[in-house]
């Protein structure tokens, strides 16, 4: 057998395209039918690797690869933070919005009687002084704030 | 394509790990290699891009980290001695037989077979992996299946494979 015709054999046992008729030449040399099947063969035994990774290989790989884990340290102190800020949040939005509600004007004419807050009573009748007290009032005919 | 070094990992692993036991005949140093390939893989992920390459890349790594660990370990030696001395005895265990033999051949040889029986690349990809011709595999690989095929010329071969069929 010939190197050539060896190296055209080798190749056909990859699954390479072969010339064909180099083919023709090594498979008419002596121990052709031989060298393919023992190549077959041993194709088959270098493939055949019995032992597989331990399970020590897949516990250390899973590590390796697992996505770095989240730090609940600084997790904890974030959402406590933010939580904390919600109820600061809503007591600011109480007071910007007490600050900026219309203050009642001197002059309007209450419709009926109202109480504040702190259960004080307006009576029907011209307002002429403002005060601190939030107050809910019928001033013609609608309730609107009137008070503070 | 495998989007993550897990999937790259799940995909590839066993071929990598079967690669590199042939090529180092030791399962402990297939495991360490095969993880240091994809902690490899796993640090330079990110600036890989090369998509749709993972497995020539995979190889490329194990080949090197193969390479480096029989000149540590001044295997080379082995691989030039006489085939003569290395052809196995009928008795032995086929798969043992087969690694003693790979052992037996030259590196260069040795890695070019496998890539093309474990690996899976055609003969253009390997020259492309190790930096020759198609010509120059196609050399290495028969010279590799000629020599394998004369150290286990003493093989019970039918015995082996009827083995194996009973124990899968």
């Amino acid at each position: 057998m010939t190197a050539e015709s060896g190296e055209v054999l080798s190749s056909l046992t990859d699954g390479v395209a072969v010339d064909p008729d180099r083919l023709e030449v090594a498979l008419g040399e002596p121990g052709a039918t031989s060298m393919l099947v023992e190549f077959a063969r041993l194709r088959v035994a270098v493939e055949s690797v019995n032992m597989p990774p331990g399970e020590g290989f897949y516990r250390s790989m899973d590590q390796k690869l697992s996505p770095p884990p989240v730090r609940l340290g600084r997790v904890r102190w974030t959402q406590l933070a933010a939580a904390a800020l919600v109820p600061c949040a809503i007591a600011m939005g109480i007071w910007v919005g007490r600050v900026t509600a219309p203050s009642p004007q001197a002059g309007l004419e209450l419709a009926a009687y109202c109480a504040d807050s702190r259960g004080a009573l307006y009576a029907p009748g011209r307002i002429t002084a403002v005060d601190n007290r939030r107050v809910e009032c019928v001033l013609k005919g609608e309730w609107q704030p009137v008070a503070r | 394509m495998p989007d993550s070094p897990a999937e790259l990992f799940r995909c590839h692993h066993l071929a990598v790990f079967r690669y590199i036991q042939r090529m180092t005949g030791r399962a402990d140093a297939a495991e360490d290699l095969t993880q240091e390939v994809f902690v490899r893989v796993l640090r330079s992920w990110d600036t890989y891009d090369q998509r749709g390459q993972e497995r020539a890349w995979l190889f490329r790594i194990a080949r090197n980290l193969a390479i480096d660990w029989h000149r540590a370990k001044h295997r080379e030696a082995v691989g030039h001695s006489d085939p003569a001395a290395l052809a196995v005895d009928s008795t032995q265990d086929v798969d043992t037989a087969v690694q003693e033999a790979l052992d037996g051949l030259p590196v260069d040889d040795r890695d070019v077979f496998l890539l093309r029986v474990l690996g899976g690349f055609g003969h253009e990809e390997i020259a492309d992996l190790i930096g020759t011709s198609p010509a120059a595999v196609r050399s290495r690989i028969f010279r590799a299946r000629n020599a394998l095929r004369s150290r286990l010329s003493g093989v019970a071969w039918g015995r082996a494979c009827h083995q194996r069929r009973v124990e899968s």
